[in-house]
Formats: structure tokens, sequence, C-alpha cells
């Protein structure tokens, strides 16, 4: 059994990039359409976001794997794509398999990588694929970075209209697979961390309108309807976030009950950021149902997030084959 | 300092040689037998040196780390080890309590007591109109000389049948109400003046009694903390509760969800496919499974943060709620695979103990604050959204 949480450096640093994205990326970007993230893109890079973990000599920070977790977190609160996931990860790879160019265009952010759902059919999804056709595909035990044409690529429409989601036959696409268990967990690892990102910002969301938002003489969060829905909320973030650290601790040290803890953190994520985004839209009411109000893209954020690598309901088949100790 | 692995050897060789083999018998009207039972096996730990694992050695507990108390109760709930409810109150209520507000002479006489099994405490917090609402205490206990004469009652008291001590509040200033002017008592429960009715459960078994005191002289030495200062003690009680005092519990909710996905591999539906090959059945079970998991980081996350505090804070209570939920889905869903079998409760032993448990798991969203209760403590507390009662107040 081991437990890390972040000491207070990491807790600093971390601190450091929620100022960042807070002025960078506020959330009401969505609204004024002023930001494009993709524009914005090198600026993430300017934070040396997309090599935390690289060691210095491939020109990374040289930092660990529960630091990246911090990161993702921090960028799940203000929705940045998930690109940012593929594009951490791809550059590990592209570091591992000497595409020296590759690595240095992510690391710099002049290139994104995308990611990629698991295959239905044969097709998978891209989210936040760009013209340039770099995204992340990650299979069991294994994980690749495609370097794909996409201009002939038809741009689908997503139900989360702030990133970009295409389709592609995986038989079109040569894939030069990297038997890394490793590597395809952390993938899981940092969408479940920005899924604990996203719960946090639902949290708040959800318990600032109780707070503040007045009807029958008193904030709507003296009823105990809306009250204990916002409790949930708030035990499903700390909930989350504990796996998710057991979850980065047990791949940290490389235990053997790593896969089982990575995949508990995504799907609990994943389930419980739903369940937190649909209570946080009840809570706003009419306003709740209106473009004009951030909820439903936090629900929209969501269902991308918890559909990436993974298809849900075969993880939890899945935690049911993985052989653990039962403690 | 040892490693990890060798303590956790120790502690699994020495569970596997004394951990009893006979089931801990059922809480009946006298509690007799379930309370020599508790005794017995306390003064087991005693002797082997792992009794008050979470106690400072200077109170002759074992002083472990928080990781250490971990893997004890890992390897305890591992070994099926006796459920310790009833030792509950004294080994991780009135002892830290006594411990933080007590005085010399109070621990002197009571710590080793309840560290060798030879007092056995219960609690006397709740009355028919302060359960949830526990400022509302209304037993009264009014200062003659040197005693405090207690008269009132008390319920859903576990275990008041068979306990000798009692952590008691009272109101002993009759002009107060809510949080003021509430003292907390060392009650002898063999004093004159006491009389205990035992209430029989939905689970067949006698877990809750009621207590009323007639004239009842507790002397003033007995008050723990100051006179009229019982609130404050029993927050200081009740957040060890809502702390790392639920590891054990918390750790045989892991074995038991581990069981039943077991018992859903091996037990066949009626065209005789196991039950876990229903697609429903898997979702559920893989539902809880990832739940039981993140309940159990929680709970390690929570510990990592009480070892840096002296009191847990609110956050304990997440996974109280959790726990106390989560307990229930599980059992419902046995209770669902096993199907008509799930009638015949049989003896609560054996094959019958999930649907005992089952029952029994109705309590854990009410005792010790009901799941309404704690969610108002969850976001009155840490979410900071306006008390609940502020809409009373208005509607009065």
């Amino acid at each position: 059994m081991t437990f890390v949480t972040p000491t207070p450096d990491q807790w600093s640093l971390c601190r450091g990039m929620t100022e960042f994205l807070a002025g960078n990326f506020p959330l009401s970007r969505f609204r004024s359409k002023q930001i494009s993230e993709k524009d914005c893109w090198q600026d993430l890079a300017s934070m040396g976001v997309f090599g935390i973990s690289l060691p210095e000599a491939d020109g990374g920070m040289g930092q660990s794997l529960l630091d990246d977790v911090l990161a993702c977190r921090e960028a799940g609160r203000y929705l940045i794509s998930p690109a940012l996931v593929g594009s951490i990860l791809a550059v590990k790879i592209a570091a591992q398999t000497d595409k020296i160019t590759l690595r240095d265009a992510l690391i710099s952010g002049l290139s994104r990588a995308g990611i990629a759902t698991t295959a239905v059919n044969g097709d998978v999804q891209i989210v936040d694929g760009d013209s340039d056709g770099i995204f992340l595909l990650v299979q069991a035990d294994r994980i690749a970075v495609v370097n794909s044409d996409a201009s002939n690529r038809p741009t689908l429409r997503c139900i989360d209209d702030a990133v970009q989601l295409d389709k592609t036959e995986i038989r079109a696409l040569a894939v030069d697979w990297l038997e890394n268990k490793s590597l395809a967990l952390a993938a899981h690892l940092l969408l479940a961390a920005m899924l604990c990102g996203l719960l946090e910002t639902i949290c708040e969301m959800a318990a600032d309108y109780a707070r503040t938002r007045v009807q029958f003489g008193r904030p709507i969060g003296a009823f105990q309807a809306i009250k204990h829905g916002c409790a949930d909320i708030a035990l499903a973030t700390e909930l989350c976030w504990s796996q998710t650290l057991q979850a980065a601790s047990a791949l940290q040290s490389d235990a053997a009950d790593a896969e089982f803890h990575v995949l508990t953190a995504k799907l609990l994520a994943g389930d419980e950021a739903l369940k937190a985004a649909r209570f946080n839209i009840q809570v706003h009411g009419g306003m709740g149902f209106t473009d004009e109000v951030d909820a439903h893209r936090m629900l929209k954020r969501v269902h991308v997030l918890h559909q990436l690598l993974g298809d849900p309901r075969l993880v939890r088949r899945r935690l049911l084959d993985l052989s653990v100790e039962i403690i | 300092m040892k490693s990890e692995a060798a303590f956790q050897s120790e502690v699994r060789q020495w569970l596997q040689a004394n951990v009893p083999q006979e089931p801990s018998p059922p809480i009946t009207r006298d509690g007799g037998e379930q309370a020599a039972y508790l005794r017995r096996w306390q003064r087991t730990l005693f002797e082997g040196g792992w009794a008050g694992i979470n106690w400072p050695t200077e109170y002759g507990g074992r002083g472990f780390t928080q990781r250490e108390q971990i893997i004890w109760y890992e390897e305890y709930a591992r070994a099926d080890a006796p459920d310790m409810n009833g030792l509950f109150v004294g080994m991780q209520h009135a002892a830290p309590t006594l411990m933080l507000c007590g005085t010399e002479e109070q621990k002197a006489f009571h710590l080793s007591r309840i560290l060798k099994g030879e007092a056995i405490w219960c609690q006397g917090f709740s009355e028919s109109n302060a359960g949830s609402d526990l400022a509302n205490i209304r037993c009264k206990g009014t200062v003659e000389d040197d005693h405090i004469v207690v008269n009132g009652s008390k319920i859903w008291t576990s275990f008041a049948q068979a306990a000798d001590y009692q952590e008691l509040v009272v109101r002993t200033d009759p002009e107060s109400n809510r949080q003021q002017g509430l003292s907390w008592l060392i009650c002898d429960m063999r004093s004159p003046g006491i009389t205990v009715r035992p209430i029989l459960s939905m689970d067949g078994e006698y877990h809750n009694c009621e207590v009323f005191y007639d004239n009842v002289r507790i002397p003033l030495t007995n008050v723990v903390g100051a006179l009229g200062d019982g609130w404050r003690v029993s927050m200081a009680t009740l957040a060890f509760e809502r702390g790392t005092a639920f590891i054990e519990s918390q750790m045989r909710l892991s074995v038991t969800g581990g069981t039943l996905i077991n018992y859903a591999r091996h037990a066949k539906d009626e065209a005789g496919r196991p039950l876990i090959d229903d697609a429903s059945v898997a979702q559920r079970l893989g539902n809880l499974r990832a739940r039981a998991t993140g309940l159990r980081s929680m709970t390690y996350h929570s510990a990592a943060r009480a070892a840096t505090q002296n009191i847990p804070g609110p956050e304990g209570t997440y996974v109280a709620l959790m726990l106390a939920e989560l307990k229930q889905e599980v059992y419902r869903l046995w209770m669902e695979l096993l199907g008509p079998a799930g009638l015949e409760y049989g003896d609560a032993q054996g094959l019958a103990a999930p649907i005992h448990q089952y029952l029994f798991s109705y309590a854990g969203t009410i005792g010790g604050g009901t799941s309404e209760i704690r969610r108002n403590i969850i976001a009155e507390r840490i979410l900071k959204l306006p008390r609940h009662d502020a809409v009373a107040e208005i509607v009065a």
C-alpha cells in the first residue's frame, strides 16, 4: 500500500498553473469566443506542460507523473482540450522512439496530438486531432502516436462544440504500436485527472449558485433538496481525487494493481462527473438549460472525456475480470 | 523500523493463530454472551500486544502510524476477526475523549480498563427528542454539593444492557438551551436509579436500549472537561468517530464486496449460467467494485490528512456517509442475487449472514448521524451553504 500525496512544492507549482490558466483561458472564453484554445496552444507550452515528466535530457522538466496529474487536473478545471493528454503522452512516445522533430514540435506547442476513442466496428473517433493529423491511440497495453493524413477526413458535429471531432477507419492507418502498458495507463490516468478538475469546477459552480440565488426569500442552498445534491458533488470530488491519487501512486511505483486502480479512477471520475454535471444544470434551473450558462459545457465535456480511451461499459466488465487481491 | 512487509506478515500470523473460531454470538436482551466474547477477545488482543493500535504509547497503546493501522485493519478484515462494534464506544470514543479532555485521575482509572477489555462503554448522547437535533438535549443534571443528580432518559444507546460505563451528556444549566449548559459525564452503569430497557431491532438483535435515570448521583469528579463545556467535548468525540475510526468497517466492506463478486461467479441462474454472465449484474458489480475501491482510497487519503491534524476535520463525514450507503447497496444487490433463497433467514450465521447483514445495514444511514444530517454537515461546513434551520426559523 503506497499512497502519495502532493508535496507543498508540488502544490505551489500547481497554483502557478491555476493562475496562468485563469488569466489566459478563463471559462468566459467560450461565450466571448474571443480566444481560440488552439491558437493559444503555444502559451500552454510556455508553461512547460507538455514535458513536465519528460527527462531533462529529452527537453522536459524531469518531474514526476504526479506532477502531470496535478497539471491535468488544473487544466480540467478550465476545460482545456483533452489534446493536452494526447500531447503529453505523444511527447513521451516520440522521445522513446527517437522522433526528435515530432517531440520538439509537440513540446513547443507548434503541433498538438488529439486523442481517440476505442474502435467500434473498425472506426475510431478523434477528438481535437488537427489538420496535421497527429493523434494518440491506445489499445489495451499498447499505445501509438498516429501521424495520418487528415485532409480528406470530414469533421463531424460533436456534442461538445468546443472540441473538434472526426472519424477514421483504423485499417486505413499505418499504426506503429509501442507495447508499453505504463504509458497506456498513464493516458487513462491523466484523463481521470482532467475529470477531477472538472468536478472541482462543477462543485464550485453549483455551490456558488446555491449560496447566491434567492427564491422564496432565501438562498436556494438552504433547501435540503439542493443542499444534499451539492453535498453529493463535494463527496464525489473527494472520492475521485482520492482514487486518482491512489492510481498515480500505484502507477508510479509500478505496483501489480496499477491497472486496476487506474481504470477505476477513470471510470469513477467519468461516472461521478456525469452525475455532478447533471445536477449542476438542475441547480441552475431554467438558466441551466441555456447556452448562456456554462453548465451544459461541463456536461458535454464530461461525455467526451468519459468515452475517450475506453467505453465505460467495457471498463466495468474489465474491473471484474482483473484479478486483484480482495484487499 | 521494521519493513512494511515484515510488519504485515507478523500481523497476519498473529491473527491466524488467535482469531476465535466460533462466530460472535448475537446480541441478546441481556447481552451477556456477546459481552463475554468481546471481553475475551479484547484481552487476547491486549496480551498479544495488539490492543489500542491507534492509542499513544503513554496510555498503553501501540501508537502505530496511520500506515501501520491501515495494514492492521486490512489484515484484520481479511482474517474475518471479530467485529468490534460493542467495544467501539470505549476504544474509539470515550478513550480518545478522555485523553484529550480528561483529568489525570480519570485517565489513570479508565484507560487501562478499556484497553484490557475490563470495561465496556456505551454512549449517552441521543434522546427521543434529541437525535438528529442533538443540541435539543433535555436530560437534566442538578449540582448538589459534590454530585450531579441526573433525571431523564436517553435512547439508541448501543449495548447499554452490558456496559460498565457510559459517556453521558446532560443539561447541567437549567436556564441554558441548545449547545450551552451541557456537561459530559462518566456514568457508572451500576449506579442506583438506572433502568435499562433493551429495544428489539429489525434484524432480531437487541442493538439499542433506552436508559432511564431516576435521581442518579454522579460525582463531580466524573465531569470530563469543564462543567457546561459538554458540547465542545462531545464534538471532539464525534470528530474522532467521523475520522479514522471507520477504517475497520471500511476494510470489512472491501472484503464483503469481493465475496459478493465471488458469489456471483459461482452461483447459477435458472438456466445454469453463472449470475455474473448476466450483463446487468456484471455492470452493477463493476460499479460497486469501483466505488468500494474509491472509498478505500478516500480512507487512505483522509488518514494521510488526519496524520497531520489532532482532530480529524469534517472530511471524515465523506467516508462515514459513503460507507453506510455503499454497504446498503452491496447487501441490496446480494439479496437480489440470492433471489428466493433470500427468504430463508435461518440462524443468521453461515449462508444467512448476508441476509442478517442486509437487515443490519439499515442502521448505518441512521445511527451516529443520519445520511441527511451528514449531507447537511458537508454542505454547511465544507461548501458553506446556508444552514438548513434558517428555513424553519423563517417559517416559524
